[in-house]
């Protein structure tokens, strides 16, 4: 009677087992995987990076407005502006019915007004280049683009890993990246500092900033320290539409002839790159640091 | 003491205290120099950093300060003497409000200067401050007689006022990048990087000066009152036009090379007059050589103080001229 | 001799403050010119002394007309005492009083030794050389009062060889200098008003200098001047020896009061205020 009642039992594990087994393979099929995503349709930004990695992640057409600054992607230049980091149109915003609007951090007083008017906000902050996918996720997250923002984000680091890749081993030039300036003469330069995406993207493109040292995303250079830290290359960084006349090209690059003695001048090694992709850390930022590394290592980067 | 004898005196004692500031200064920076190196003339330039820091950054950064520094003492002690008050300024009458206009339209609006590549924005200042001088002039002219400096302190106060609006109506259509660097501007600048403004000031600053010489003994006169000068022999009317042209001329200069650098004229003439009296025969020179000295001693502090981070002049001579004022009210018996 | 002929004059030029007025200051005298506040006293003061011009009739010094002179070698003949003296700066009394020998000197020339004895002699003259290194600005009102006349003094000093008898045209150098002094004890207490007349005298009587001053303290100038010109609203309405030109009527006519004058045991003239005339105003 023993072997009877084990078999019995064994049977009986197995039935278990089995009924188990289906409803683990049958239930997942049964009930809903995830809690529906919900995705905002009316979004406004007042961040230009920001807009460009909406239109990155696939939530473009769901832009309805974007900043005074925005140019990029060239259909944002059709959409409403409502002002930008320092004169929001609080009511232009809160007309156009947005449910979502992307903040600067700093903005407090646009944020506690879109909270009482029940509008979701993105708080967007600047930081460094590994940020930039950091946010990509981050809003894609928020605006229900989850997985096209990750595949865009994991491009970005892709991308640069690779840029690293082909400058590592390379001499790195102490470099000089000059971000603003008064026009036709040395005074007021403005250059980046050890920190902040600038120096971020310049450390990836294979070049040693001469103001590493400096805890500061911005430092206005005077003549001595150009003097002192010797750069060997130049490069002058703006935005595309703060770009030198053409006419006026080789007076810019001549006003540094005053500073003959420098490296960087005296063979011949001033750059200019006036391109948005490097100012704007945004989803273009590869091929932004990309321009920037060709500048640095022509060799490498045919 | 006799007056020349003073004058000798005080001459000298400026003039050393300066000469050792012009030596001084070059040498001394955040970053260390040898002053063998830098007159090492075996070293080819290109390869030497401490010659090139010397002779490129700091000695026109120190020429430039100088120049300033004496202008805008110089200016404050005229204008002091013109509006008859120890609390004129170089900017009471709008002179360097409206420099600072045109600096701001050039930096905002990216104004260049094709010819000679040279920045436009020395040379807006220096007209927005021959704007203000021109209108301010013409106001004070129009109703009376010579020159009222009632009139002309109230056109000065009103321009002041009209210009500083205009400023910020700009600044307000400007970028981020532009504002922070007009405000960065408004906070004084001598790092010139070259001897080109300071040439370009030079006629204005000789014609100023040369002025501010024949007006030492008027301005004593002017002191009594209008009337009493006249009857003592003094063109009044020739006199203070002089003084106003040339004391806003010299301002115009100065912020064109360095911005509109507060306190040196106002600080300088009044500790100038504690040490050597009141005579303008012995201000005026003395006011030029100390205020050189002044500012070159306050950039040193503004490029040495928080190295490698160099602080705006314009802060230092406010922290210096603030307390000092409190003093001057203080003791005032 | 400072004449005024027939002179008109007024700050704008369809208002004139003063009309056909003739007066003339001969050397060693002192002239007083007389009368409320308002009449044209001061601004007759400033066309006396240069610093403003006549619309119609003519200022001569000596027969030249005092626009043929520069400012200097007016300023070396004429000297000009304010009411007050308020300075900007502080100045001592020796550099104030230096100030008087501004128009001496050539354009960048330093006063010299002899203007240094001159302004001493000068606050000498006045009591003030014990004064010398104070603060301008410390001094009682009396004491600015004839710092200032000293300064006047020191101005119109001429030193032999010296530049004004070069400069300046035709003026003979036959008399020491004039001193116009407005309202020189107005804001002066008793005491100080006493001094000032009395310094006034010394100096008319030792140096010779022409004295003009606009007062409307009548008792200074019965006492004090040899000659009185009274203005009413810009016009002369008597001239002449003070004893002639002051009188009853003639100060009814000029302030609206009624006075009583008399001569004191000291020689000196008095008058006393009675009462306002009858109608209360000077006569029309």
């Amino acid at each position: 009677m023993a072997a009877h009642s084990q078999a019995v039992n064994v049977r009986a594990h197995c039935l278990l087992a089995a009924a188990m087994a289906t409803l683990v393979a049958v239930g997942p099929v049964r009930q809903p995987t995830n809690p529906p995503i919900h995705q905002f349709t009316r979004i406004i930004s007042l961040v230009p990076a920001a807009t460009e990695m909406l239109y990155a992640i696939g939530a473009g057409p769901r832009v309805i407005a974007v900043s005074s600054y925005d140019a990029y992607p060239p259909d944002v230049k059709r959409l409403p502006s409502v002002g930008a980091l320092l004169d929001p149109n609080v009511e232009r915003i809160l007309s156009l019915k947005p449910d979502m609007v992307i903040v600067y951090g700093s903005q407090m007083d646009l944020k506690q007004q879109l909270a009482r008017a029940g509008i979701d906000i993105f708080d967007y902050r600047h930081a460094g280049l590994a940020d930039i996918a950091a946010t990509i996720r981050a809003l894609g997250r928020k605006t229900g683009d989850g997985p096209p923002a990750d595949s865009v984000a994991l491009r970005i680091e892709r991308g640069l890993d690779d840029i690293r890749r082909k400058v590592a081993g390379r001499p790195r030039p102490q470099t000089l990246l000059v971000f603003g300036r008064e026009r036709l003469a040395l005074r007021g330069v403005y250059a980046s500092g050890g920190i902040g995406f600038l120096h971020d993207m310049l450390q990836t493109a294979g070049g040693a900033n001469v103001f590493e040292d400096v805890r500061m995303q911005a430092v206005q250079a005077s003549t001595e320290q150009i003097l002192a830290k010797r750069p060997e290359v130049i490069l002058e960084a703006r935005a595309a539409n703060s770009a030198f006349p053409t006419g006026d090209r080789q007076a810019e690059l001549d006003v540094w002839k005053t500073l003959a003695a420098v490296p960087a001048v005296r063979n011949g090694r001033v750059l200019f790159l006036f391109d948005d992709r490097i100012v704007i850390p945004g989803p273009r930022v590869v091929e932004g640091t990309l321009a920037m590394a060709k500048a640095l290592h022509p060799e490498v980067f045919r | 003491m006799t007056l020349e004898r003073r004058f000798a005196r005080t001459l000298l004692g400026f003039g050393a205290l300066l000469l050792a500031t012009l030596v001084f200064a070059p040498i001394v920076g955040s970053t260390p120099i040898s002053l063998r190196r830098v007159f090492d003339f075996s070293v080819p330039f290109a390869d030497n950093t401490d010659a090139q820091i010397f002779f490129i950054a700091r000695l026109p950064r120190t020429l430039a300060g100088a120049c300033v520094g004496a202008l805008f003492a110089a200016a404050g002690v005229v204008f002091q003497g013109l509006l008859r008050n120890p609390l004129a300024t170089p900017f009471t009458l709008g002179v360097s409000t409206g420099a600072a206009l045109g600096a701001v339209l050039a930096i905002t609006f990216n104004w260049s200067i094709g010819i000679a590549g040279i920045s436009a924005v020395p040379a807006a200042a220096f007209a927005g401050s021959l704007v203000a001088v021109a209108i301010v002039y013409a106001l004070a002219q129009a109703r009376h007689r010579g020159l009222s400096t009632t009139v002309l302190l109230l056109a000065g106060v009103t321009m002041n006022a009209f210009f500083s609006a205009m400023v910020l109506f700009v600044q307000y259509f400007a970028s981020f990048a532009d504002t922070y660097r007009t405000l960065r501007w408004l906070m004084g600048d001598l790092d010139v990087s070259s001897y080109q403004p300071i040439l370009a000031a030079l006629p204005t600053t000789i014609a100023a000066f040369a002025i501010f010489a024949w007006l030492a003994r008027p301005l004593n006169l002017l002191s009594l009152g209008p009337d009493s000068a006249e009857s003592r022999g003094l063109d009044v009317t020739r006199a203070q036009r002089g003084a106003f042209l040339s004391a806003s001329l010299a301002t115009g200069a100065a912020v064109s090379i360095g911005g509109p650098i507060g306190f040196v004229g106002i600080i300088i003439p009044h500790l100038v007059r504690l040490l050597v009296g009141p005579d303008h025969r012995l201000v005026l020179p003395a006011a030029a050589l100390f205020g050189a000295a002044f500012l070159v001693g306050c950039d040193l502090i503004a490029r040495t103080i928080l190295a490698p981070v160099e602080l705006p002049v314009g802060i230092i001579t406010a922290l210096i001229g603030g307390p000092f004022f409190l003093w001057l009210l203080i003791r005032r018996p | 001799m400072l004449q005024a002929a027939d002179v008109w004059f007024g700050y704008e030029a369809a208002v004139p403050v003063l009309r056909g007025i003739s007066l003339a200051v001969v050397p060693g005298a002192i002239v007083g010119i007389l009368g409320p506040n308002g009449s044209g006293k001061t601004t007759l003061l400033r066309l006396l002394a240069g610093t403003r011009h006549p619309q119609r009739g003519a200022i001569t010094l000596n027969g030249a007309p005092l626009g043929r002179f520069s400012r200097a070698a007016l300023a070396r003949r004429m000297a000009v005492v304010p009411q007050e003296t308020h300075l900007a700066f502080d100045y001592t009394v020796a550099e104030v009083a230096m100030m008087g020998r501004y128009p001496h000197l050539g354009a960048f020339e330093i006063e010299g030794p002899s203007d240094i004895e001159v302004v001493d002699e000068a606050l000498d003259a006045t009591g003030t050389l014990p004064l010398k290194h104070r603060p301008f600005a410390t001094l009682s009102g009396g004491e600015k009062q004839r710092v200032v006349i000293a300064a006047a003094l020191a101005q119109i000093v001429r030193l032999p060889g010296h530049r004004s008898l070069h400069e300046g045209g035709q003026a003979e150098e036959t008399d020491e200098g004039f001193l116009l002094l407005d309202e020189p004890t107005a804001s002066l207490d008793l005491a100080y008003q006493l001094e000032i007349a009395a310094l006034l005298k010394r100096l008319r009587d030792e140096r010779h200098v022409a004295i003009v001053i606009s007062t409307h303290d009548l008792a200074l100038a019965a006492t004090l001047c040899e000659r009185i010109a009274l203005i009413r609203t810009g016009e002369i309405v008597a001239e002449g020896p003070t004893a002639e030109a002051l009188t009853r009527e003639r100060i009814r006519q000029v302030y609206g009061v009624e006075a009583d004058i008399f001569t004191h045991a000291s020689g000196q003239r008095i008058i006393v205020p009675i009462r306002r005339a009858p109608n209360g105003r000077p006569d029309a």
